[in-house]
Order: structure tokens, then C-alpha cells, then sequence
């Protein structure tokens, strides 16, 4: 369980080690909770959160989780526009860590992901094993 | 009229086909249309507010941008007419509303 309470917007995520996608709705919170995780990070918080909009930025996945082998929670927001690349980087990661993705598509990590649901209020977002 | 194509690989030409939403959406302007109220209502439990704000479904106003790649798709949809637009980054929710609307 990670739980970050200090600050506005609190973050409770329920899920061990491995991979997760977000079930497929639209609308539920998931690029809120990246925005709130890529702030949290500034703030010195040991979360992260990657986009396909960092990847437009030119930010490499691959040198931010090798400098980041730990950390909490890893969040892949729009893995969809991304058309199937760091599988293996992903699945390599969530060994010893979270490792949640926002994809829409069938895209199979292990064969057996976990999924997870998202909840949001004004001040807090929720993420749950299903 | 929606037309609707599946297995979009085989099916569209790519060059005609727009994948980012994200990027389309900042291109477009949205007037308020019913059609556009019932998309940002249903997808989002919100209300249009104007072509750059909305009432989110917590009753606060915010940027259009802040609305989901699944209601920006649809919004796309309505204000991009002769061009096809990839719902892949949109939820089922999104989709099923896009349908049957």
C-alpha cells in the first residue's frame, strides 16, 4: 500500500509489486493521477510517472527507470500511442516495483496483468486491485 | 452520418487517418453544440461552459484541455468531418457514447 497524505491531493494506491492496466474507461482520473504523481516528484516524493507526452519531450523511459530502479510506483499514462515499445523494460520493472499502465488496447504484458480500478474525489485519488 | 471502420491497419490510409487526439483537439474549437454538451455530460458527468471551460462533474470550472482523451476523441469526431480519427486511446465508455449518440 502506498499511501501520500501530506499534501492536497492524497494518493492511496493498493497494489503490490507487478504490472496493472486501468480498466478501460475514460474519464475516471488516470491523467489526473499522472499529473499528481509527476508533481509529487518534484516534490522529492520516490514515485513516477512517464507519458506519451515526455516521450514526444524526448524524455527516454529507459534512462529514467535505470535511474530510478526504486521507486514506489511506476504510472505509464497513454502506453497506447507508445504501439507496444518497453514491454520488456515494464515487465523488468515491475519485479520490484508497481508498474501501472493506461492501455486501452489488448495489449498483454504477462499474459495474466493485474487490472486495477481508479477512484477520484476533489481530494484524493484511490487505486484498487480488481 | 458516422462511419466506423474497424481493424484500422488494413483498412484506412494512414495519412488520412489522425492517431493523436490529444494534438487534433488543440486545433479545433468547440462552440457548444447539443451534440458537444451531450458528449462532455455523458462522458464526463459535466457541463460545456464555454469554448475553453467546463463544470467537471465535482462542480469545478475547468481548461477544455483537462477533459479525457475519450471525450476529446468524440468532440474530434463532430468538429473534424472527412477525416478519420483513431479511437485508440478511448475507453469503452467513450466509444459506446460516440455510437450511440
Amino acid at each position: 500500500m502506498i499511501k501520500i497524505d501530506k499534501y492536497l491531493v492524497k494518493i492511496e494506491i493498493d497494489l503490490s509489486n507487478g504490472i496493472y492496466k486501468f480498466d478501460g474507461n475514460s474519464s475516471t482520473g488516470k491523467t489526473r493521477l499522472y499529473k499528481e504523481l509527476k508533481k509529487l516528484r518534484s516534490f522529492g516524493e520516490n514515485v513516477l510517472a512517464y507519458s506519451y507526452f515526455d516521450e514526444q519531450f524526448g524524455i527516454k523511459l529507459e534512462d529514467l527507470l535505470k535511474d530510478n530502479p526504486n521507486c514506489q510506483v511506476l504510472l505509464i499514462d497513454r502506453y497506447d500511442m507508445m504501439y507496444g515499445k518497453y514491454k520488456k523494460l515494464l515487465l523488468d520493472y515491475s519485479k520490484h516495483n508497481i508498474v501501472i499502465v493506461d492501455c486501452k488496447k489488448s495489449t498483454t504484458f504477462t499474459g495474466h496483468d493485474g487490472m486495477c480500478s481508479i477512484n477520484m474525489t476533489p481530494d484524493k485519488i484511490t487505486v484498487l486491485e480488481m | 452520418m458516422l462511419h466506423i471502420k474497424i481493424d484500422v491497419e488494413n483498412s484506412v490510409d494512414k495519412s488520412n487517418c489522425i492517431k493523436d487526439v490529444e494534438k487534433q483537439f488543440e486545433k479545433i474549437v468547440i462552440t457548444g453544440t447539443e451534440a458537444e454538451r451531450q458528449a462532455i455530460e455523458l462522458v464526463e458527468n459535466g457541463k460545456y461552459l464555454d469554448s475553453y471551460s467546463y463544470i467537471d462533474r465535482f462542480g469545478y470550472k475547468l481548461p477544455i484541455t483537462e477533459l479525457s482523451t475519450g471525450c476529446k476523441t468524440i468532440l474530434c469526431v463532430l468538429n473534424t468531418p472527412n477525416q478519420w480519427i483513431d479511437t485508440i486511446e478511448s475507453g469503452i465508455n467513450a466509444v459506446s457514447v460516440l455510437i450511440y449518440m
